[in-house]
């Protein structure tokens, strides 16, 4: 068949254009070279909902942002996923810039914004450091898993016939009568429209379709995660620098505390935790707040954020009006998702008319958890076997434990992690040396040499 | 279901913990998460078990399944794959693989072990790549699967279950490259390292630690570095060692995230001599509660949180005053913190030295007066250390020292 | 020689000397640790212990006694070549294993695992 369109880079932005356009009743298929969507800059990110205050007014990213944000509800409810609007605040004090970043965020339209100080702020952030006075609230930032949101828009898409293909290495993207076909070692794909949201991958992508390549550059962020805590109720942002929106101590979805991102320029695409990173990360929150529950860490992890210059890029290609491009998308990137999706969807490629009825989501989580797996995060056998059944392949030990959190706990898998090999196993008909922790070589364990009965 | 005892886990601890219950004619629930009695002896499939409890050397699963006969001779029922989620006033919620079960209780036994301490505990830095193990994980993999984490390990930490895998590693055929320790000396058992590591001319490097590991998708190799009195790495020592799996021996963490949380603690959970913690009618017993060399001396324990639990939920446990256990700087903990001022009988303090020590007496003192002394050719940090105390000796608070 | 006990987790420390014709050990604080340096000092021995992983069962394995310690890994080869039967606990599953005069017995049967 030909598809409608190809969406190619599996991350938060390619399921919210694969989401949108099964919506529209046309048929896609998204395309993605790891074992599992959601494995570049969509897995290891703040998981925060933006209110929008931060961005240039007039840019894209400010557009994007609060349309974006105002979408979100909707899109969860129908997903199944979680989300909570905690609100978010920017605390420091040169109330001055404070102000500067209020008036911003009237100017790009986001609403219920306030300066706050003394009592109020730290009632919201009681374990702020006693010298800092203000505090720029804004009660529309929210908190959401940006993995479980990008698989949960695929796996709605693909129960209502899209078509999700993993492990998919283009070799090659040829276009003829005005069809693209998009080869792999072993298939073939054909299309009539293609989206290029390969993240880090674009230019590639970019050079097999013979269109616009940018300079795209990596910063890497690292971070500590905290085992569930009260420590912050809502995220807590230092005042905004040139390099980001500093190291933040936020809240996840799922009650675990993040401190970071640092923020680096890098030449080479590196998930590596560093000393000086993570000693970055611990000497700032020092400054910024008492109580901290270090003592509870349970692991650290860093993510890059690609760039091309300040602002997103989401156009049609100016060399093929069938290929729009997606590139350069940092923050807001995850709160931005669902208005740059309409927009390509809409906008771009014309397709106006009102989302057709679909088929909802299931969840992993309804009836019987069965015997419990992941003894931390309270996990049962039946929740991974949905994880495992549903509509997008989960191959993977990572896969599994971004759809159910089974390894996410303080014991990081230590308990689980065969286990959960196991069903892995079992659901494909492979041996337990054949499973994989995330890519295509990170084989969990080996067969013993010598015997095997 | 009602009954009077609820036991959390059935490894050495929780078993011997329901049959001293049981013993005392309370009703006893024993809870587990596997699918088989034994937690942790179970994949413990060496030797060195037993000398003290059964005076017979026994491997994990022997010693399991002693202690597992008598459970399942005795009147105590056993639920299996279930989990408790959450323990309330005399009440215990379990998730059964058939749905959700309370069980109402006059007495709790919490002997649901420790779990190890992982690489991000430690800020182990580097790519999250297939190969880094903790070592108990990698224990199962084995003993269990017959799988291995790799053809070149390298392990960082030396506690007893790193230096039992770095024997089995090489007995299975995986080049044990090298052990990191961190601190001065090992926190394993002195004949670890003697039949798991110098048997097999195993590289144990004290004072070391891995600074980065390294690799693509899997482990390719770690860098490592001498650390300084401060214990941070001399980058001027680091060096690359090619491995492709890291296994951690890093310590144990007591998995006590059922207790109610008001429980009092202070470097462990506090509990007296009965092992009854602050929370009147919850007990506990084994690793979850401080961490044990001995499979033998979790079952000890066991018998007494398991005998007061009983008695307690039948009502027949007598109260005392309590007098409290405080130590000098030579003492890292004690085990109990409170004593009650029974009349007659004895009662041993468990305690673990902040430092090495050669011929020395362990004492403790009531006052001024030594009311016991043991000596000891030799005490480490690595092993723990217990004197017997007479009851009737108690008149007030206790100190524990070590000196001449 | 200078070396640890194993025989139990006190460890002690064994000094094993030839004084003339006899072994003396020192340093050992019960009989089995006389018994242990005298053997590190002529034959050392060790328990051997494995795990055998068959599609339904997984045994764990001992040798009853502690055979040459430079046997370990050919036995242990030995060991990986029983064949699935119905084996209970207690069980000899090879006799006499490179003549040593050790039985491997099974330890444990674990099923489902």
């Amino acid at each position: 068949m030909v598809f409608d369109y190809a969406v190619i880079g599996g991350g938060i932005i390619g399921t919210s254009v694969f989401n949108k356009i099964i919506r529209k009743g046309k048929s896609c298929v998204l395309i993605e070279k790891e074992l599992d969507l959601s494995t570049g800059a969509t897995k290891a990110n703040s998981g925060l909902i933006h209110a929008g205050f931060d961005a240039e007014t007039g840019s894209l990213k400010a557009k994007f942002n609060v349309r974006g944000n105002a979408l979100i509800e909707g899109l969860v409810k129908q997903l199944k996923i979680p989300f909570k609007r905690t609100g978010a605040v920017v605390v420091g004090n040169d109330l001055e810039m404070l102000n500067t970043l209020c008036e911003r965020g009237i100017k790009n339209g986001v609403k219920d914004l306030e300066i706050i100080k003394d009592d109020e702020l730290r009632k919201i952030v009681p374990n702020l450091n006693e010298d800092i006075k203000y505090g720029l609230l804004a009660k529309s930032a929210g908190l959401i898993s940006p993995y479980m949101f990008a698989i949960a828009l695929a796996e709605e898409g693909a129960k209502n016939g899209g078509v999700v293909k993993l492990d998919y290495n283009i070799q090659n993207i040829s276009y003829k009568n005005d069809v693209f076909t998009i080869s792999s070692d072993i298939e073939k794909i054909q299309c009539k429209r293609v989206v290029n949201c390969a993240g880090a991958g674009f230019n590639d992508v970019s050079k097999l379709l013979g269109v616009e390549e940018f300079p795209i550059k990596f910063r890497r962020g690292e971070y500590i995660v905290i085992d569930k805590s009260d420590f912050v109720k809502l995220s807590v942002f230092p005042l905004p620098t040139a390099l980001g929106k500093g190291i933040l101590a936020t809240p996840t979805i799922d009650g675990n505390i993040l401190l970071g991102p640092t923020a680096e320029d890098i030449d080479k695409y590196n998930t590596e935790t560093t000393s000086l990173g993570i000693d970055k990360i611990l000497n700032y929150v020092k400054t910024t707040f008492k109580n901290v529950p270090l003592s509870k860490n349970i692991r650290q992890f860093s993510g890059i954020r690609v760039s091309v210059g300040e602002d997103f890029i989401v156009q049609k290609s100016k060399k093929d009006g069938n290929v729009v491009l997606i590139a350069g998308i940092n923050s807001p990137g995850l709160t931005s998702a669902p208005a740059i999706a309409e927009y390509v969807v809409e906008e771009l490629f014309g397709e106006k008319n009102e989302d057709i009825s679909i088929l909802p989501r299931e969840s992993y989580f309804q009836g019987d958890s069965g015997k419990i797996v992941c003894r931390c995060e309270k996990i049962g056998e039946n929740e991974i076997l949905k994880a495992l059944n549903s509509p997008v392949p989960c191959l993977t030990v990572d896969a599994v434990k971004r759809r159910v959190r089974a390894g996410m706990g303080r014991c990081q898998g230590g308990q689980c992690m065969i286990e959960v090999c196991k069903l892995i196993a079992k659901k494909y008909g492979l041996k337990l040396e054949d499973i994989k922790k995330e890519s295509k070589n990170s084989f969990v364990m080996f067969k013993g040499d010598d015997y095997e009965n | 279901m009602k009954t009077d005892v609820v036991v959390i886990g059935g490894g050495p601890a929780g078993m011997s913990a329901s049959l001293e219950a049981s013993k005392q004619g309370a009703s006893v629930v024993l809870i587990d998460v596997e699918s088989r009695l034994g937690g942790i002896l179970n994949q413990c499939i060496h030797n060195g078990f037993g000398l003290k409890h059964f005076k017979e050397e026994l491997t994990g699963p022997e010693f399991a399944e002693r202690l597992a006969q008598k459970v399942y001779q005795s009147n105590i029922t056993v639920m299996l794959n279930s989990y408790v989620n959450y323990v309330g006033k005399n009440k215990v919620f379990v998730i059964t693989p058939n749905g959700q079960e309370e069980i109402e209780c006059k007495s709790i036994v919490l002997s649901c072990g420790a779990r190890e301490r992982t690489a991000g505990e430690i800020y182990l830095k580097g790519k999250r790549l297939a190969g880094v193990y903790t070592a108990g994980t990698v224990q199962k993999m084995i003993n269990f699967y017959g799988k291995l984490p790799g053809k070149n390990a390298v392990i960082l930490g030396s506690g007893d279950i790193g230096l039992i895998m770095a024997r089995r590693l090489t007995l299975e055929g995986v080049k044990v490259k090298s052990i990191f320790e961190i601190m001065g000396h090992s926190s394993g058992l002195r004949r670890n390292i003697r039949q798991c590591v110098e048997d097999f001319e195993i590289p144990l490097l004290y004072n070391h630690t891995i600074t980065r590991v390294v690799g693509d998708e899997r482990v390719e190799g770690v860098y490592f570095a001498e650390v300084d009195e401060n214990k941070n790495p001399k980058l001027e020592t680091e060096k690359f060692l090619k491995c492709d799996c890291v296994l951690l021996s890093v310590g144990l963490v007591p998995e006590n995230s059922l207790l109610p949380d008001e429980t009092k603690r202070e470097k462990f959970v506090v509990v007296d001599d009965e092992r009854q913690t602050s929370v009147d009618g919850i007990f506990m017993s084994g690793n979850v509660l401080h961490i044990h060399d001995l499979a033998d001396n979790a079952t000890e324990e066991g018998e007494i949180a398991g005998k007061f639990a009983g008695l307690y939920a039948i009502e027949k446990l007598k109260r005392y005053d309590k007098v409290k256990v405080y130590f000098s700087n030579k003492v890292s903990y004690c085990m109990p913190q409170l004593v009650n001022k029974k009349e007659d009988g004895k009662f041993t303090i468990y305690l673990r030295a902040n430092d090495n020590f050669l011929k020395k007496y362990i004492k403790v003192k009531c006052g001024d007066v030594d009311i016991c002394k043991k000596f000891c050719i030799g005490i480490t940090t690595g092993e723990m250390q217990e004197v017997e105390v007479e009851y009737s000796k108690i008149q007030g608070d206790l100190f524990v020292d070590i000196g001449d | 020689m200078e070396t640890v006990c194993i025989c139990c987790p006190i460890g002690c420390r064994l000094k094993v000397e030839k004084v003339k014709d006899e072994i003396v050990v020192t340093g050992n604080t019960c009989p089995r640790g006389k018994e242990y340096g005298i053997s590190e000092f002529t034959l050392p021995k060790r328990v051997l212990t494995t795990s055998v992983v068959f599609n339904s069962f997984t045994l764990t394995l001992k040798t009853n006694i502690a055979i040459d310690k430079k046997l370990q890994k050919s036995a242990l080869m030995q060991i990986k070549n029983i064949k699935e039967k119905d084996y209970n606990i207690g069980d000899v599953v090879i006799e006499n294993i490179l003549e040593t005069g050790a039985n491997v017995v099974v330890t444990g049967k674990l099923k489902n695992v």
